[in-house]
């Protein structure tokens, strides 16, 4: 039950609730940083890592220091404010302790800060605590919900910059040229990821 | 003269350097809340209201924040109007809380916001800035309002929740929907600013505060990026 | 490489400090001042939604958590409101099942705004709704497309099977949690009858 209902969330994030092409998190990088395939890819596994160690700290600071003592409603300060200082710590142990990482994913750091989509996963996580009835929702879960979340930018990630290189050679109307045309291709990508709805429901179902 | 100049303040955010459809700012939210009319006057007004006060405390404080603080200083401040917002939607208009959900509390990583206080208030007087503010939450409620009703009308047949066509394109209100009609209002912004002989806007981001790191990123992602004056140029990049 | 002074962290880090503080007491103002208002909200809507379900309701009485015993003018029991929550295609969706000696008397959705607009959205509509007038309060409830023979099968909304099934499964629930908390309940307060 409990591995089931892991996969589950896992392939719901990647899926069915894709942060970027189902709930318009994270659109700027989506936008700005998908040209050519090495950075959609350092991008995206920044942000995943960044998502998962943000999701590791807030987790349980909202369930057991917030939420007890009824400052639920500094949620959004305090997160913002996490997730400013770990993106902050990360970088300067990369550059200190790990050079060769720090070379390939140092770049992408500062841009995320306030990249909506890691304050957007790790505050609707902590919605479907209280709203998921099938099974009890854990931090484990909420782990893998961040990882899902993050390689679910990944692929959408790929895939555009995929989408991206091949419109290279085409002829586009002039006033379409550039970011309108990026947005048209980013509307037929999304489309494609409707096609996944209630995909996990029927492959796993749960209770 | 100078209640000229002020005022002229006030209306470039509306049509010139509109932040959504000009600067290409805050496109999540854009694209989110505008599958109906109310929703995105909901948004536009709670998003503007947060742009005045945080322009008005930053310009306010602008000679005391010291430099190096300065980017966590500002999303403290914005992140603290925001949740004030927030609680008051909740506690006075519960359908705009209920509506919106969790793009609410993410005005705080709208880079509109944190653009205009790095761009503008942190460098002039507090009037300018609340003037400067305004008209960037009334440009931003425009462009949200003008999507709002396309997608409305074409994805529900409706109007501000009256009904008015019978027949339902809805895929207008599903997320492909809100890229295109996004993407063809960014072309007909295009388009007229080129009948007008100025240059389109072409890149994403071309208004974020964050582009030099952004285009440094385009360029040097693979390379042995980062030169070391990485103390300035704003550390918390703005990516939405 | 300049030399850094006490100075040079101790102003940033107090000033940052400074506006942290201001910052959170005026958060703290504010949620004193709108925190009443915004439960009394959450009361009205939720007050709102078991008068829809439970029509001949004059008051309610929290039985247990969720669970409302709807009461008419002269305190008879005329039903159990009972709240439940699921997740549907886009966040929770919040539901009102009111049900009367094994039968559901109707439901409300009162809370699915994370719903796609023009779909999810319609499962608020009597359209679906009234489909759960007078079925059983078994917890057996299924979306029509999914009805093999068994159990009572409901109408999904067209293209909203997510948000329908979501719906479904919290009525469901409620059947659950009616008849383990009210139908033991409803037996022990006939015993308590027959003895008077």
């Amino acid at each position: 039950m409990l591995i089931k209902s892991l996969v589950a969330v896992f392939l719901a994030a990647i899926l069915t609730e894709n942060y970027v092409l189902c709930k318009f998190l994270g659109i700027c990088p989506f936008l700005g940083v998908s040209k050519k395939l090495n950075t959609a890819v350092g991008m995206s596994v920044a942000v995943t890592f960044v998502m998962v160690l943000a999701t590791a700290v807030t987790f349980p600071i909202y369930t057991y220091l917030l939420l007890p003592n009824g400052l639920d409603y500094l949620q959004t300060i305090i997160f913002i404010l996490i997730i400013a200082g770990l993106v902050q710590l990360v970088e300067t142990v990369l550059k200190k302790y790990i050079p060769s990482l720090y070379k390939s994913l140092g770049v992408y750091l500062p841009l995320i800060t306030t990249n909506c989509c890691i304050l957007g996963v790790t505050m609707l996580v902590l919605q479907k605590v209280t709203t998921t009835t099938a099974y009890t929702y854990t931090y484990g879960h909420a782990l893998i919900n961040a990882l899902g979340a993050g390689i679910g930018f990944l692929v959408a990630m790929v895939m555009f910059a995929g989408v991206r290189g091949k419109m290279e050679n085409c002829d586009i109307p002039k006033s379409l040229q550039g970011l309108p045309i990026t947005l048209v291709a980013a509307s037929l990508v999304s489309l494609s990821f409707l096609g996944f709805a209630g995909f996990v429901d029927k492959l796993i179902p749960l209770g | 003269m100078a209640e000229k100049s002020l005022f002229r303040e006030f209306t470039k955010g509306i049509v010139k350097e509109n932040p959504v459809l000009c600067l290409v700012l805050g496109t999540c939210p854009t694209l989110a809340v505008t599958t109906s009319a109310s929703n995105a006057i909901g948004m536009g007004i709670a998003a503007t209201a947060v742009l005045v006060c945080s322009n008005a405390v930053i310009s306010l404080l602008r000679k005391v924040i010291p430099d190096k603080v300065r980017i966590p200083a500002y999303i403290t401040i914005i992140a603290g109007f925001v949740t004030i917002v927030q609680m008051l939607v909740k506690a006075f208009s519960p359908a705009i809380n209920d509506s919106l959900g969790i793009y609410l509390p993410l005005i705080v990583v709208n880079c509109i916001i944190l653009g205009r206080a790095e761009m503008y208030a942190s460098k002039n007087p507090v009037l300018p800035s609340i003037l400067d503010g305004l008209g960037m939450g009334v440009g931003f409620t425009a462009a949200l309002l003008l999507m709002g009703m396309i997608r409305e009308f074409l994805g529900s047949g409706s109007l501000f929740g009256v009904q008015i066509m019978p027949i339902q394109i809805l895929i207008f209100i599903l997320p492909p929907g809100g890229f295109f009609v996004f993407g063809m209002l960014i072309a007909l912004a295009n388009k007229l600013n080129t009948k007008a002989g100025k240059t389109p806007v072409n890149k994403p981001c071309a208004g974020c505060p964050m582009k030099d790191k952004c285009s440094q990123t385009e360029c040097e992602g693979t390379k042995t990026a980062l030169s070391d004056n990485a103390d300035d140029n704003g550390k918390e990049a703005a990516v939405c | 490489m300049k030399k850094v002074t006490f100075k040079d962290i101790f102003i940033p880090t107090f000033s940052l400090f400074l506006i942290c503080l201001i910052i959170t007491a005026a958060l703290a103002f504010t949620n004193a001042v709108t925190k009443d208002k915004i439960s009394e909200n959450d009361e009205n809507s939720k007050q709102a939604s078991m008068l829809v379900v439970v029509k001949d309701a004059k008051t309610f009485e929290e039985v247990e958590d969720g669970i409302f015993k709807a009461l008419d003018e002269d305190n008879n029991v005329v039903g159990y409101a009972i709240s439940t929550v699921s997740n549907g295609y886009g966040g929770q969706i919040k539901v009102m099942t009111g049900i009367k000696d094994g039968e559901i008397l109707g439901i409300d959705v009162y809370y699915n705004d994370d719903e796609t607009p023009g779909l999810g959205k319609n499962t608020s509509n009597e359209s679906f709704t009234d489909g759960f007038v007078g079925l059983l309060s078994n917890p057996d409830l299924i979306v029509n497309k999914d009805y093999s023979g068994e159990g009572q099968s409901v109408d999904a909304v067209t293209s909203a099977t997510i948000s329908s099934r979501a719906v479904i499964a919290a009525v469901n629930e409620a059947c659950e949690k009616y008849q383990s908390v009210v139908f033991d309940t409803a037996v022990s307060d006939t015993f308590a009858g027959g003895e008077q």
